[in-house]
């Protein structure tokens, strides 16, 4: 499978699972009239909260964890950071270099 | 409009009005089938969790599977076909960004398929296994009654078994072509 290299995003790629979640299980229902349904808000209430308190667990554990060169990074929220500092502070180690000779 | 900045490529815009397409036509088909209509999914998910369980089911027709020593009915409703369309739409809409050619689009939309598929039916069979549980034990905690933690454990089960389908996907498909993104 022909693939191109993914756009740099601080957004992690979790949130898309999770807006499709909720977006088939609380907004269409509601969009086709259930929301004036007993049981709808009980059902929403728990959706959201159980789906978003898993997420924010998924997001955090993903941070916690190193995210160098692992493609996963950016899904569970990890951060790119620390190859990114290594590479401004070799670029900044070369252009002094250059300054000193 | 700068290009690379808003600009989504027709290919992947093709494969998003794919992916809703069909998740909008399996809606439609699931807002009527009974469960004659839906043996292609009920049907492993219970002989799925006859197995992990040994609780036996028997097909009722136009009801479900009916254990008889539980009196617990999966009816059309526990057919998981919601989580089939989020599986489906979350992989292919999510993935798309990846792909680079139509063959790679279409490839994507056929393994986005398959793997909902049986990430659905692992994923029911599972809720279904924890759900006979709860119901055998007639759990309730305060404000949690039995209906609201059978709603609660279907959310935790199912979102738990999306996020790990979407990050092995987004696993295989970086490690595979040795995209570090």
């Amino acid at each position: 499978m022909g693939t191109r290299a993914r756009p740099r995003s601080r957004v992690p790629l979790a949130l898309v699972p999770w807006l499709v979640y909720v977006a088939v299980t609380v907004v269409a229902p509601a969009a086709n009239g259930a929301a004036g349904g007993e049981g709808y808000i009980e059902h929403a209430v728990i959706t959201f909260g159980v789906s978003g308190a898993i997420l924010m667990l998924w997001l955090a554990a993903g941070r916690m964890r190193p995210a160098a060169g692992n493609p996963a990074a950016t899904l569970r929220g990890g951060r790119r950071e620390p190859h990114d500092r290594s590479e401004a502070a070799s670029r900044y180690v070369t252009s002094g270099a250059r300054h000193r000779s | 409009m700068r290009a690379g900045c808003l600009a989504v490529p027709i290919g992947d815009a093709a494969v998003a009005g794919v992916a809703l397409g069909a998740a909008w036509a399996l809606k439609a088909f699931y807002s009527h089938a009974d469960a004659d209509a839906l043996g292609w999914i009920l049907a492993p998910t219970v002989r799925l969790v006859s197995l992990s369980t040994g609780v036996a089911f028997e097909p009722e027709p136009h009801q479900g599977y009916l254990c008889r020593e539980q009196m617990f009915l999966v009816a059309p409703a526990c057919a998981g076909v919601n989580f089939l369309i989020v599986a489906f739409v979350s992989l292919a809409l999510g993935l798309v960004h990846v792909c680079s050619s139509d063959h790679a689009r279409v490839r994507l939309l056929l393994a986005s398929a398959a793997a909902a598929y049986a990430a659905t039916v692992l994923a029911n069979a599972t809720r279904i296994a924890f759900a006979l549980r709860l119901h055998e034990a007639g759990a309730a905690f305060g404000p949690l009654t039995p209906e609201r933690l059978h709603c609660a454990l279907g959310v935790a089960v199912y979102f738990l078994f999306l996020l790990f389908l979407f990050s092995v996907a987004a696993r295989v498909t970086g490690v595979r072509h040795g995209h570090a993104g």
